[in-house]
């Protein structure tokens, strides 16, 4: 399991994908989107394990994997880390997390993402993340933040 | 493939609506929306709902929620305007300052007066004047 909603403050956002966004939307300030350099894993240590950065920077139709939360590891099978983002099973949590890259590379803006996958011991996962684009300045995005967590449904 | 819904979270900033995230869930997009409103950092905030039909290939679009805050706004606005605009045929009581500024500067209500009484000193001059030429004559012609 990486619901990191049970190891939450009782007054907090239980919810990842909204505390990523409010975090997010505390580094752009009155910016398009926030730089890569803006980021501190170490105030996101809640976080940060469910976290995967994507470079996009001249392979925006394949991102590589700067880095890989071991949250995301451990629903992926592998250290993802340098490695195309195509490379990753698809029946892990990092290949369905960030399968709607695309879209906020078109959209530029967050996108908060919800669905199901079957893993690969053939278990049902519901999974939930939010991909956020990162960009040195308003022009180019150049990195994506992915958030995402998931539980796996209890068979009948 | 059916339909995909979208919702977006849109802000009003530079005079315009910009979108600011989208979610595919309804109630956690109204649960941010209701949380970024609270924070009173935008001025408006609403959810546009965008239902694509892929066997038609047509977008529908409305809004499924709006800040409160805007309709307060324009409620406020409204209040203070309609009164405005019921008083507005009554002349509006001037300020302190206007009624002196328009005392000094009106003039005098008996502006007139000296005017009538210039013509009435050259009348009385012309007819003395008149009268005196006429008395001569008739001495002279005597």
């Amino acid at each position: 399991m990486t619901d990191t909603s049970d190891t939450a403050p009782p007054n907090m956002e239980r919810r990842l994908s909204l505390r990523i966004l409010t975090y997010w939307r505390g580094l752009r300030d009155q910016r398009a989107y926030p730089g890569l350099s803006d980021l501190d894993p170490e105030s996101i240590s809640d976080m940060w394990p469910c976290c995967l950065v994507l470079k996009v920077e001249g392979c925006e139709s394949d991102p590589i994997i700067a880095t890989c939360g071991h949250e995301l590891q451990e629903h992926g099978g592998e250290d993802l880390t340098g490695k195309p983002l195509s490379t990753a099973p698809p029946q892990s949590l990092v290949a369905n997390g960030a399968s709607f890259f695309q879209e906020v590379l078109s959209k530029r803006v967050p996108i908060t993402y919800g669905d199901k996958y079957i893993n690969a011991e053939g278990n049902e996962v519901l999974f939930r993340s939010a991909i956020l684009p990162l960009g040195e300045n308003d022009e180019a995005i150049t990195h994506l933040l992915c958030a995402a967590n998931c539980r796996e449904v209890e068979p009948e | 493939m059916g339909t995909i819904v979208a919702y977006e979270i849109q802000t009003y900033r530079g005079g315009e609506w910009k979108i600011d995230s989208i979610f595919d869930d309804k109630e956690l997009a109204t649960f941010d929306a209701t949380r970024m409103e609270e924070s009173g950092r935008h001025s408006a905030i609403r959810i546009v709902e965008e239902t694509y039909d892929s066997e038609t290939d047509l977008t529908k679009v409305r809004i499924v929620f709006r800040s409160s805050k805007v309709d307060e706004s324009n409620q406020a606005t409204e209040a203070k305007q309609q009164p405005k605009k019921a008083k507005s045929p009554v002349r509006p009581k001037p300020a302190a300052g206007d009624i002196q500024r328009k005392r000094t500067a009106r003039p005098p209500t008996d502006r007139k007066k000296p005017v009538g009484e210039l013509k009435m000193f050259w009348y009385v001059i012309v007819v003395g004047v008149g009268l005196i030429l006429l008395l001569s004559f008739i001495t002279e012609s005597l």
